[in-house]
């Protein structure tokens, strides 16, 4: 079984062009992504998918000096890149990164893929529902959901919610009450604000953090910016 | 049918202690949640649903300031406490908000009450977003007596070491994932499609707090309306 992680990344897109090149602690978003990607020690691959536009050269010079694999593929479908990844690294399973997720929960997704290899056959594994959570979790993909986009073509946003397939294997269901309380920091960097509350995070915490709970507390002891 | 708007808050919490009341915009955040819902059109009444414990005072203060109802029950047995605060106004239908989610949008909740009175047989009532596009604050929800039976009745079989760890955790009876066949999906797209609703807008931290009063201080108000809080985050570089 192979099993790989694959980051999505592209400039000058969206509602904020540059932001996979804002800094965290004096490093850019994507390579804090990257680095992140690497403590995920389950996963049999990590790969970079970007495009072929010029401006997205130096992120393929970027996964080169992370010693990983890169792709390009088209830049306006996100489904058919993950399945063009999929397909050339021979992927079973693969878990989808944003690269606006800098500080997803390292642990958690580590558990979420020894659970793949532990209980094959499911179409999604998930650590918890992410009815709340957002940049913290992600989930894992069996390959055959992207095939199906690729045979069907649905809204590129919403591949992930093909409506052929639903057999999921959450790790914590809802009822884990303790879990369900755990994850309510949102993560996710979609606006310039995020990127500066975060550093403060991070100027908080003295290190860039690898665990969730280090975050946790940062903001339960942060009482003014 | 008695149409409410029931707000739950206290001020016993582990993670923030005395939230409800921290100062976000000049006001406690709790009066803020009022300010909002009592703008909101075509409800019979508001009523605040918190705790008989003494640290709860002061909502019970900002309540009568702001001329909205207060209802004071169980700190450890929410269920009873909702169940009592829907008998004692005899309501049919209800709005439920959270004192710790002051920036709920005013258009979707005026939304949700609109789809109550234009179809009240349903059970209960969603904002509708497809699973994982939606995080926390912006579903809008109400439901019906009926449906709150359904779940106390569900809550109350549940064995004692599972419901006090229910409890310990804070959860509302309504906040069992039940099934329930007879939800009404409403569609809120139109006003704030699911890929926009990236900012959390609930407060369960203090830096959340501490977060969202910048945004104020930039918008210049407290907002009734997501985009303005979108729009603060785009603007806002540094801290």
């Amino acid at each position: 079984m192979k099993i790989g992680v694959i980051v999505l990344a592209r400039s000058n897109f969206g509602r904020w062009p540059d932001k996979i090149k804002a800094k965290l602690a004096g490093v850019s978003m994507i390579e804090r992504v990257i680095e992140r990607t690497i403590h995920l020690h389950e996963m049999d691959k990590i790969i970079l998918s970007t495009t072929d536009y010029p401006e997205d050269k130096w992120l393929i010079d970027l996964a080169g000096r992370y010693g990983i694999e890169c792709i390009t593929g088209p830049p306006d479908d996100r489904g058919l890149r993950y399945y063009e990844a999929v397909k050339k690294y021979s992927l079973d399973y693969f878990m989808p990164m944003p690269s606006n997720n800098p500080l997803f929960d390292i642990e958690a997704l580590n558990l979420t893929t020894a659970a793949v290899r532990e209980k094959p056959g499911y179409d999604y594994y998930a650590y918890a529902h992410a009815h709340n959570i957002g940049g913290v979790l992600t989930h894992i993909v069996d390959k055959k959901i992207i095939e199906q986009y690729k045979k069907t073509g649905t809204d590129q946003e919403m591949w992930f919610l093909s409506k052929e397939t639903r057999k999921l294997f959450l790790l914590h269901g809802l009822d884990n009450l303790e879990i369900r309380n755990k994850y309510l920091i949102d993560l996710n960097v979609a606006y310039p604000l995020h990127v500066a509350i975060l550093n403060k995070v991070i100027e908080h915490i003295g290190y860039y953090p690898l665990r969730y709970e280090e975050l946790v507390e940062a903001f339960m002891e942060m009482k003014e910016l | 049918m008695n149409l409410y708007a029931i707000i739950t808050a206290r001020c016993s919490s582990e993670r923030f202690p005395n939230k409800a009341v921290h100062l976000l915009g000049g006001k406690p955040m709790i009066e803020q949640v009022i300010i909002k819902t009592k703008k909101l059109k075509n409800i019979d009444g508001i009523v605040i649903a918190t705790s008989i414990l003494a640290v709860d005072n002061l909502i019970e203060k900002i309540c009568k300031r702001n001329n909205v109802e207060c209802y004071r029950g169980s700190n450890d047995e929410l269920a009873e406490r909702h169940r009592r605060t829907w008998d004692k106004y005899n309501i049919t239908h209800a709005v439920r908000l959270s004192g710790d989610c002051p920036f709920f949008d005013l258009e979707i909740a005026q939304r949700i009450v609109g789809a109550v009175r234009d179809y009240p047989n349903y059970w209960s009532y969603e904002t509708y977003s497809p699973i994982g596009t939606a995080i926390s604050g912006h579903r809008s929800s109400a439901t019906t007596r009926k449906y709150l039976e359904k779940q106390l009745q569900c809550y109350w079989q549940i064995p004692e070491p599972e419901r006090m760890k229910i409890q310990e955790c804070y959860v509302t009876a309504y906040q069992l994932p039940l099934d329930d066949p007879r939800m009404c999906l409403v569609d809120c797209s139109d006003i704030m499609p699911p890929q926009k609703t990236a900012i959390k807008i609930d407060i369960d931290y203090p830096l959340e707090m501490a977060i969202m009063n910048k945004v104020i201080n930039h918008i210049g108000y407290f907002p009734d309306r997501y985009e303005d809080i979108e729009r603060a985050y785009k603007e806002i570089k540094t801290i």
